[in-house]
């Protein structure tokens, strides 16, 4: 039992990862049909990138919702988005992206994959970092609220040219369940794969591309990092600055001097390695917890 | 020990969550049927004594004008495309122009233009009249100046309730029965004209 405790304490990400998705896309008869559900849960975002047309998607995303209430007509704020992206952020910042989104499980999984050399980034690192930043304020924000047709409707920029967790969660699935679909398969389809394909191949050589460069939500949660409810300490005294947390963290945070860094899913392998353990979660009673 | 009940619990809300999610499903079943099963409620209802086949079956509803339409819109061409939208459907909408220019071209070729703002109402055909005078004013600016059916229970019933993205696109001959595919998704007006000429020749 003993045994069994602590395998289940060594992998409990991974552990929550699944069960979360299996929570949020647990609609079966959806795939089973090839059909979306449209009923009340939808009402509700899920926090992590977790496309509302998968046809398992019980929930909706936040960054689907963001850009569709930018784009109508009728609303150029979006108050319920936006509040629950600050609630989720002060709750737990990227430790959704760590724990609880399906996209980062995807691409956690493909770097478990075996390959001739492992990466944890890519050239430019430095500068691409940035880049999640401009995605967000030009494909989720300005382009659904000012590139508008003629009635004054806007689109989900992100969500249709690039969202590379929707193509693989939805566009892949519906079109391979749907005949009918197929017909409407075209050049924005290609190049909505491609852009999966190559975010699949990067995530084999290199530790979470898609999180690190690209990801909008994430740039969003980053913001929260230093201020959520969860995050971490170094415990300054214990802290000899080997460096062990820095060489582990799949992300390449120094961690001692940047414990809350956004770039930082609070995967905790940082903890689990520090030698003199000194890095810990902040918890409540201001008492060093493991 | 505090990790092992945490987990077990989280396993126990996810199969709760599931089962609770089945039962919202099933009500909404209630609303939907398949559209084939309503062929002898027609023939009770009208007293035919052939199935009806046609893609909406008869209905009386309005348009977006408030002027009264019925099946027997159809009769007056050789061939109807009915073009299914919504309010909220960017690629619908830019289409919309395009289906208004074909509609006057072909006006005196026998083929006519039906649309239908599938949100307009909800599935009973109560209309929601905000989104009401949205497709008002989509239809003025688009100058997408054809019938637009406001669609009634009957019609959901029928075919509505199983479309489940849009704009799709049907073809009618003068008796309301379906020539050619279901179109899915927003066309050009050449990739269109290519189509309406290929199955006007079918209902010659």
């Amino acid at each position: 039992m003993a045994d069994f405790i602590k395998k289940i304490k060594m992998n409990i990400r991974l552990i929550v990862q699944f069960s979360f998705f299996a929570l949020t896309n647990g609609y079966l008869k959806g795939f089973g049909e090839g059909k979306i559900y449209k009923g009340k849960l939808k009402m509700f975002c899920v926090p992590g990138l977790n496309c509302y047309s998968c046809p398992g998607a019980l929930g909706s995303c936040p960054l689907g919702a963001l850009q569709s209430v930018l784009g109508s007509r009728e609303y150029k704020f979006a108050f319920y988005v936006l509040g629950i992206l600050m609630l989720f952020g002060a709750l737990g910042g990227r430790f959704i992206c760590g724990f609880l989104c399906p996209f980062g499980l995807f691409q956690d999984l493909l770097y478990k994959i075996p390959f001739v050399k492992k990466i944890k980034n890519l050239p430019g690192d430095r500068f691409l970092k940035w880049f999640k930043y401009v995605l967000l304020a030009v494909f989720v924000i300005l382009l659904p609220l000012f590139a508008v047709d003629i009635t004054g409707l806007g689109k989900p920029w992100f969500c249709e040219y690039i969202c590379p967790s929707g193509t693989v969660m939805a566009g892949i699935p519906l079109v391979l369940m749907n005949e009918s679909l197929r017909g409407a398969v075209g050049f924005l389809y290609a190049w909505k794969v491609l852009i999966l394909i190559v975010v699949i191949v990067l995530s084999v050589i290199f530790y979470r591309p898609f999180c690190k460069y690209l990801c909008p939500l994430g740039a969003i949660y980053s913001l929260f990092n230093n201020i959520s409810l969860y995050r971490f300490t170094v415990d300054k005294d214990k802290c000899t600055s080997c460096g062990a947390c820095q060489k582990k963290c799949g992300m390449d945070i120094r961690v001692w001097e940047k414990p809350n860094s956004i770039d930082c899913i609070r995967c905790g392998d940082c903890i689990k390695i520090c030698p003199e353990e000194a890095i810990s979660i902040v918890n409540l009673n201001n008492k060093n917890k493991k | 020990m505090k990790k092992a009940i945490t987990m077990l619990l989280s396993c126990l809300l996810s199969v709760l969550m599931l089962a609770s999610c089945q039962q919202t499903e099933n009500n909404q079943q209630n609303g939907n049927s398949d559209p084939q099963q309503n062929v002898s409620a027609d023939n009770a209802d009208n007293g035919e004594n052939y199935a009806d086949t046609s893609v909406f079956g008869t209905f009386t509803a309005k348009d977006l004008d408030g002027n009264e339409v019925t099946q027997e819109i159809f009769a007056s061409n050789k061939l109807t495309m009915v073009n299914i939208w919504a309010t909220f459907c960017g690629p619908c909408i830019n289409e919309m122009p395009d289906l208004g220019e074909l509609a006057a071209e072909y006006a005196d070729k026998g083929v006519g233009i039906v649309g239908i703002p599938l949100d307009v109402t909800d599935e009973k055909g109560n209309i929601d009249s905000y989104l009401y005078n949205e497709a008002v004013d989509i239809v003025a600016t688009t100058k997408a100046a054809y019938t637009h059916i406001v669609p009634v229970e009957s019609m959901f019933v029928r075919k509505l309730a199983s479309v489940t993205a849009v704009p799709e696109t049907v073809f009618v001959d003068s008796q309301g029965n379906q020539v050619g595919d279901c179109y899915y998704g927003a066309r050009s007006k050449a990739q269109w004209t290519e189509i309406i000429e290929e199955l006007l020749g079918e209902v010659q």
